[in-house]
């Protein structure tokens, strides 16, 4: 997403301050210098000094707008943003927010809330779970080509065969 | 454990070890690619990555797809574990790691050996002053570490690698090396062989249980012998060297004959071996040289008896120059007792078999053919051969109910008559001494002498506290120790002789009053009554006590000679350091081993008195 153009002298400290991590491919360039601007890319030029406002700059881009998901449990209606949900999972027909202590009960179909929050880091990985990325802890490999997933909250989500190229994908974006 | 000799399973071991490895490997890659794809991820969303999920991570790692690498690691190290350190890096081939082992062991058992030769070139001078008292303890440097048998005349020290017999019977009443031999001499084992038992039988003086399944004979042969098997020696008059025979089979009976001895021995077939070759526990001897092996026509079943062990009959001339052999295929229980003229197999039949009660089966054969003479089943469980006693030509058995209830059956020759009886179910202790069972019952202070000739009977029975009881030279010695005041202990003995009629009247009772210890205070003492622990027209008890010297707290013990020729007396009380572990009285001799020292009193000397020895096992 981003691509960092900086006086080497400067790079591992502005890295360590903006948390930021090179892809290949790239939208954005951070730079202190204005001759090192690409002209087909969004260019931020800074000043060092400015680095923690930057960093916050790049949280918005990154994490954009907050999502909420509405949904219930035994004390009623709650509302919460989707990064702090775990996973959803579709039991029968009813479809679940798992968060790190609770679970709500959410009005949506399984299919809606991947298309609605594909971009916030969820990924589908099976017919029944879409999994927050950012609150997966570990992955375990098995020996039959599935991966276990040991989330944030100790669950264990399973990503199928069929869904492991995808998840994989997501993983690389 | 084990060589790998085989290039075939080495390579196959290689092959899987490598296999694994890299599957291993491929699992460990796969877990890491996994979670650098998540960790960079993470970075991308700009979350924050912490060390202590780092460290967790390593840790989910070192469980999921180290872990089996660790098993390996832990599996190679078990493996080479008997070898030292220092020999690691010298491995080249398979040869080299047995000479490393072979050398290993040896390092092992050389402070063993330095000891056994120490012992016995100290002991080949005869010029030593064995005399000490109790305040000089002179010693000699002297250490056994090995089991000890006194018989009639001499003192047996079996090793795991020599034997060596001391006699007091010279004319100087000091020890003489009368023989002594070392085992690797006649034989090299893959293990130690264990020291067994003195026979005191005329004629089968030695005797030695040999656990391992592999022992070579030292002949021109090198005959090869992959059985368990009890090796006898035997030293005959002035001959140095002695008679030595292998019989297959572990000994469970010896007896005299005739014109030698029966020793019989019984070889336990494995239960469920798959690769079992009948050949290789076929009954054998070795004799003079030369191995002789059984075959199946010399081999008879007997009737009721599963084929689980072969029970080998050796018959073996007093100057061991002629062996024969009779062998018969039976139950895995069997044991063995003699008549003069037959052998009592007493055999156990579960409830599992035939039998819907437990059984036990007696069969007499004739000793010279093993011919079947007769049979009988009594009801009950048999436990083992030393539930079994034999006296005066009849044997005598103890056995229980399925309720528990002890019972005791005295045979006759041939099986004639079965006279049974019950002991009831409190048996605490007990005895079997010439024609009587001395019975202890449980929770009580009864004691039940029966007589066992003719009709089976109670001759007397006593309310007593005085345990235990000890015998010698036809003598039933009870003994306990009075407290009348700290300063002073009373002995209290009532004995009788067992070849008069006993009843209650026939014991006499005798108070003594016992020597304090000297040189102790706040002594805590407590009386020993080994049994056996005899002496000529002695009975020695023993006890030990605690005491502090300046500040240093030592062990003692006492003997206390009791001369019964005259009457019980308190004759003389000697003191030694430390608290006996065994005590073994013969005729002449008493040996007694406590942690640090040796004492043998040696009751030769024909003036009625005896010479003493301590011995510091201690003393380098």
């Amino acid at each position: 997403m981003f691509k960092l153009k900086v006086k080497n002298k400067h790079r591992s400290y502005i890295i360590k301050q903006l948390h930021v991590a090179e892809t290949d491919k790239y939208e954005y360039v951070l730079t202190d210098d204005r001759a090192l601007i690409e002209p087909d890319k969004i260019n931020i030029v800074f000043d060092v000094n400015h680095i923690n406002k930057v960093s916050r700059l790049l949280d918005w881009i990154v994490k954009g707008e907050d999502i909420y998901i509405s949904g219930y449990n035994e004390f009623g209606q709650k509302v919460v943003e989707a990064r702090n949900v775990v996973y959803f999972e579709a039991m029968q027909n009813e479809v679940y927010a798992v968060l790190a202590k609770t679970r709500l009960f959410v009005q949506k179909k399984l299919y809606e809330l991947e298309q609605e929050l594909n971009a916030k880091g969820f990924v589908r990985i099976s017919k029944h779970c879409i999994v927050n990325i950012s609150q997966i802890n570990y992955i375990k490999p098995l020996m039959n080509a599935k991966l276990e997933l040991l989330m944030n909250n100790n669950d264990i989500c399973e990503v199928n065969r069929s869904y492991r190229k995808q998840f994989k994908e997501a993983l690389k974006e | 454990m084990f060589q790998l000799d085989n290039i075939f399973i080495q390579y196959t071991i290689l092959a899987l070890l490598a296999i694994t490895i890299f599957v291993i490997s491929i699992h460990a890659y796969r877990h890491y690619s996994w979670n650098r794809l998540l960790y960079v991820k993470r970075l991308r969303l700009r979350l924050c990555i912490n060390e202590g999920k780092k460290t967790r991570h390593v840790s989910l790692l070192m469980q999921t797809a180290l872990a089996p690498i660790m098993v390996i690691v832990v599996a190679i190290l078990v493996s080479i574990n008997g070898i030292p350190r220092n020999y690691k890096s010298q491995f080249n081939t398979g040869d080299d790691i047995i000479a490393i082992y072979e050398e290993y062991q040896t390092s092992l058992i050389s402070d063993i050996t330095k000891i056994v030769d120490d012992t016995e070139s100290i002991l080949d001078a005869t010029e030593y002053d064995y005399s000490f008292d109790a305040s000089n303890n002179e010693a000699l440097h002297y250490q056994v570490s090995t089991t000890s048998f006194i018989d009639a005349n001499s003192l047996y020290i079996l090793t795991e690698s020599s034997i060596s017999i001391y006699s007091n019977e010279s004319s100087q009443s000091v020890f003489q090396l009368k023989q002594k031999a070392v085992l690797s001499d006649y034989l090299s084992c893959s293990e130690n062989i264990t020291p067994l038992e003195v026979k005191r039988q005329t004629g089968i003086p030695l005797s030695y249980y040999q656990s391992t399944t592999s022992c070579n004979i030292n002949d021109s042969n090198q005959t090869s012998i992959n059985q368990p098997s009890t090796i006898i020696f035997h030293w005959n008059g002035s001959e140095n060297s002695p008679n030595f025979i292998v019989l297959s089979g572990t000994q469970i009976f010896a007896q005299e004959y005739e014109t030698g001895f029966v020793v019989a021995t019984k070889s336990v077939i494995p239960f469920g071996d798959d690769n079992l070759l009948i050949d290789d526990f076929l009954p054998f001897w070795y004799q003079n040289g030369v191995l002789h092996t059984s075959s199946y026509s010399d081999i008879e079943y007997t009737q009721d008896a599963g084929p689980e062990a072969f029970v080998t009959i050796f018959y073996i001339s007093s100057d061991f120059s002629v062996i024969e052999s009779k062998t018969f295929l039976t139950g895995e229980g069997t044991n063995v007792f003699g008549f003069d003229n037959q052998i009592l197999l007493v055999q156990g039949i579960s409830e599992n078999s035939d039998a819907k009660t437990p059984e036990i089966l007696l069969q007499t054969l004739s000793i010279d053919a093993l011919k079947l003479i007769n049979q009988r089943r009594l009801p009950g469980v048999w436990a083992n051969q030393s539930n079994g006693y034999r006296y005066n030509n009849q044997v005598s058995l103890l056995y229980q109910t399925q309720n528990g209830e002890q019972l005791l059956s005295v045979i006759s020759p041939n099986i004639a008559s079965v006279q049974t009886t019950s002991l009831g179910a409190n048996l605490a202790a007990y005895s079997f001494q010439e024609h009587y069972l001395i019975q202890l019952i449980q929770d009580t202070d009864e004691m039940y002498i029966w007589n066992l000739e003719g009709t089976i009977s109670i001759v007397a029975t006593l309310h007593t506290k005085e345990q235990p009881f000890i015998y010698q030279d036809n003598y039933l010695l009870l003994a306990e120790i009075l407290n009348y005041s700290n300063q002073s202990e009373t002995l209290h003995v009532r004995w009788t002789n067992l070849l008069n009629q006993v009843n209650e009247s026939s014991f006499e009772d005798n108070w003594y009053i016992l020597p304090n210890s000297v040189d102790c205070t706040n002594m805590d003492e407590k009386w020993f009554f080994t049994q056996p622990s005899f002496a000529p027209n002695n009975i020695v008890l023993t006890r030990s006590y605690i005491c502090e010297d300046e500040g240093d707290v030592k062990a003692n013990s006492d003997f206390v000679l009791l001369d019964y020729q005259d009457g019980i007396q308190v004759d003389t009380v000697l003191t030694y350091p430390g608290i006996p572990e065994s005590v073994v009285g013969g005729n002449k001799l008493l040996f007694v081993q406590t942690e640090s020292h040796i004492v043998i009193i040696d009751f030769s000397v024909e003036d009625g008195s005896y010479q003493n020895i301590l011995i510091n096992k201690e003393t380098p």
